[in-house]
């Protein structure tokens, strides 16, 4: 976290008057929507609460999953054992962490749908697209490296759990690094997405209902198709598709990492066209 | 300087504001009256670009709205007060506010100081009263120390200090050569508080006149008159053609008339008044007979302006 708010403390810090505001060109308009988002952000104790509860939570269930392990290790069926998967153990919480970075990008723009500061926000202003990429910054920013920071001691805390067992991983071992920062641009993207929903929906119960049918409809609704349908929707539905950059064990009818990631980044990105579009056509 | 022209805005079937052209001026502070659900706030809205015209248009200092880069440099507008989020402390809107049109840091304390919420700075927005809230909106709306100023019925919800505060504030403001519009569905409000009035009703425009021409203008002038020989007066004054109504105490009530036709008619005829009153009505009154055709949600035949509180 503390490299996200560097970054942005600098932006919201930087020179105030150079040239008149008026006349400024588009890379500081940028800028100053950008620290202003920030500026909203951290007033605020419930983002803090929320990604609080993001490390807590991961870390907390890599911890519980990977001491379990290897409390019961002298105890496991050989099969059991040959089926470790120490990378899952250390990450299967963002399965849960998704849902706070999912709503905090919903609540980034519904809170203000919901109290009608979105009236002040457009007032101040005007360039609505402007507000939302620099929503999507921040938001982005913040989930991106607040989530690989909190996989990275999840990763850690799990391996020490798991070194009595001798199937520790390390980062060096192939995809480890690889899932552990992926799993922070997951996190980034589900934001980005909840983000993106929230600006379409206006309303958090709405947009929160929204995004979590997005993520866990498409593979129940995989369930009542016959055959090519029901591998097609199980492989392309967004989380199964984006979740797939956190894992390191092959599985059947699944994409690789980084296609999968791209699907769910495809998602994100229609979801965001409709998002800009609207948002500068609407009534506030 | 404000203007809108031709501007209408439908919700659906709904139409909420109706071809409405006026012009706000710099340098007096210009009430903006109408009932609830007469088009102020929607006229405002489409002002600051945040709603857009049906048909027609509106401009801010010669320009559109939606095209300002800094626009709290130049327009500072308070719509409503309790649109905040209430987990932020007041001095934090203030600074998101104030980075997003880069302005000064320093400029956020002072506009607390200037509405009095210095000591309340870092309390949550939402354990603040009404008033406070208020008093937080204009502090908003002074941050860029903007040349135009739209203030959507702000003394909702203030104490009579906070009114008397407001008052002072909006005036010295058009004082210092800004321009000053302000809405209310209080007559006697802007009776105290403004120089200029625009009258709406149903979307549409009925009055845009200063406040002392739209009580000259009203229907209800009138000429209270007392003499001993009423019954003489009142016949010949309807033989004259006047409007005449005979009060509770003994008085005659002359609609549209002068004092000084009424003082001639009773000399030519040798009648002794004993009262002769130019009878001016209020502003309350004008504003009454002005919206009375016109008031959206009227639940009588005469539909009566609520007198405070409503919003």
């Amino acid at each position: 976290m503390s490299v996200a708010t560097e970054v942005l403390d600098a932006a919201v810090q930087g020179p105030v008057t150079a040239a008149g505001p008026v006349d400024a060109g588009g890379a500081r308009r940028f800028r100053r929507v950008v620290a202003s988002e920030w500026i909203k952000f951290r007033s605020l104790r419930s983002s803090r609460l929320a990604l609080l509860a993001v490390v807590i939570g991961v870390v907390g269930i890599a911890a519980l999953a990977a001491g379990t392990t290897a409390a019961r290790w002298s105890t496991m069926a050989p099969k059991d054992r040959a089926d470790l998967d120490p990378t899952g153990l250390s990450l299967n919480g963002w399965f849960l962490g998704q849902l706070v970075v999912g709503v905090l990008g919903v609540l980034t723009v519904t809170s203000e749908y919901g109290s009608r500061m979105i009236r002040t926000t457009f007032a101040a202003v005007p360039q609505r697209r402007l507000v939302l990429a620099a929503k999507a910054v921040v938001v982005g920013v913040i989930v991106l490296v607040v989530g690989m920071a909190t996989s990275l001691i999840a990763f850690g805390v799990a391996q020490a759990f798991l070194a009595s067992t001798g199937h520790a991983v390390s980062l060096s071992d192939p995809g480890e690094l690889r899932a552990v920062l992926g799993a922070g641009l997951y996190a980034a993207t589900i934001a980005m997405l909840g983000l993106g929903v929230g600006t379409i929906v206006r309303s958090t119960a709405g947009s929160v209902s929204a995004l979590f049918g997005l993520l866990f409809v498409p593979p129940i609704l995989a369930e009542l198709f016959p055959g090519g349908w029901h591998r097609a929707i199980q492989r392309y539905s967004p989380m199964n598709a984006g979740s797939r950059v956190l894992m390191t064990q092959s599985q059947a009818n699944a994409l690789g990492p980084w296609a999968g990631l791209a699907v769910l980044m495809a998602y994100t990105a229609v979801i965001g066209i409709i998002a800009f579009w609207l948002v500068a056509r609407r009534d506030a | 300087m404000i203007t809108v022209q031709g501007l209408s805005k439908r919700y659906g079937a709904t139409v909420a504001v109706d071809d409405l052209s006026f012009t706000v001026e710099p340098g007096r502070v210009t009430g903006f009256l109408g009932p609830n659900g007469a088009g102020k706030t929607t006229t405002m809205s489409v002002i600051l670009g945040l709603d857009a015209p049906t048909a027609g248009r509106t401009t801010v200092n010669g320009r559109d709205y939606r095209q300002l880069r800094a626009p709290l440099h130049e327009v500072g507008a308070l719509l409503d007060a309790r649109a905040v989020h209430g987990g932020r402390r007041a001095c934090d809107h203030l600074s998101w506010l104030a980075r997003s049109n880069d302005i000064a840091r320093r400029r956020v304390d002072e506009v607390l100081e200037l509405t009095g919420l210095g000591d309340v700075a870092g309390r949550r927005i939402g354990k603040f009263s009404l008033g406070m809230s208020q008093r937080l909106g204009i502090a908003a709306a002074l941050l860029g120390d903007p040349d135009v100023l739209m203030f959507d019925e702000p003394v909702n919800g203030l104490d009579p200090e906070g009114i008397r505060w407001i008052r002072t504030l909006l005036r010295s403001l058009a004082a210092e050569g800004r321009t000053v519009f302000v809405s209310s569905h209080l007559m006697s409000e802007m009776a105290l508080t403004a120089q200029h009035l625009v009258v709406i009703g149903r979307g549409r425009l009925i009055a845009d006149a200063s406040v002392t021409d739209l009580i000259e203008r009203s229907e209800q002038r009138a000429v209270r008159v007392r003499s001993p020989q009423l019954d003489v007066l009142h016949r010949l004054l309807e033989d004259g053609g006047r409007a005449v109504e005979t009060t509770g105490d003994g008085a005659l009530d002359v609609r549209d008339a002068d004092a000084a036709d009424v003082g001639e008619l009773a000399a030519a005829h040798g009648l002794v008044l004993h009262e002769l009153v130019a009878r001016r009505p209020s502003l309350e009154e004008a504003f009454m007979e002005l919206t009375d055709a016109s008031v959206e949600f009227a639940g009588a035949p005469h539909a009566s302006v609520p007198e405070e509180g409503a919003a």
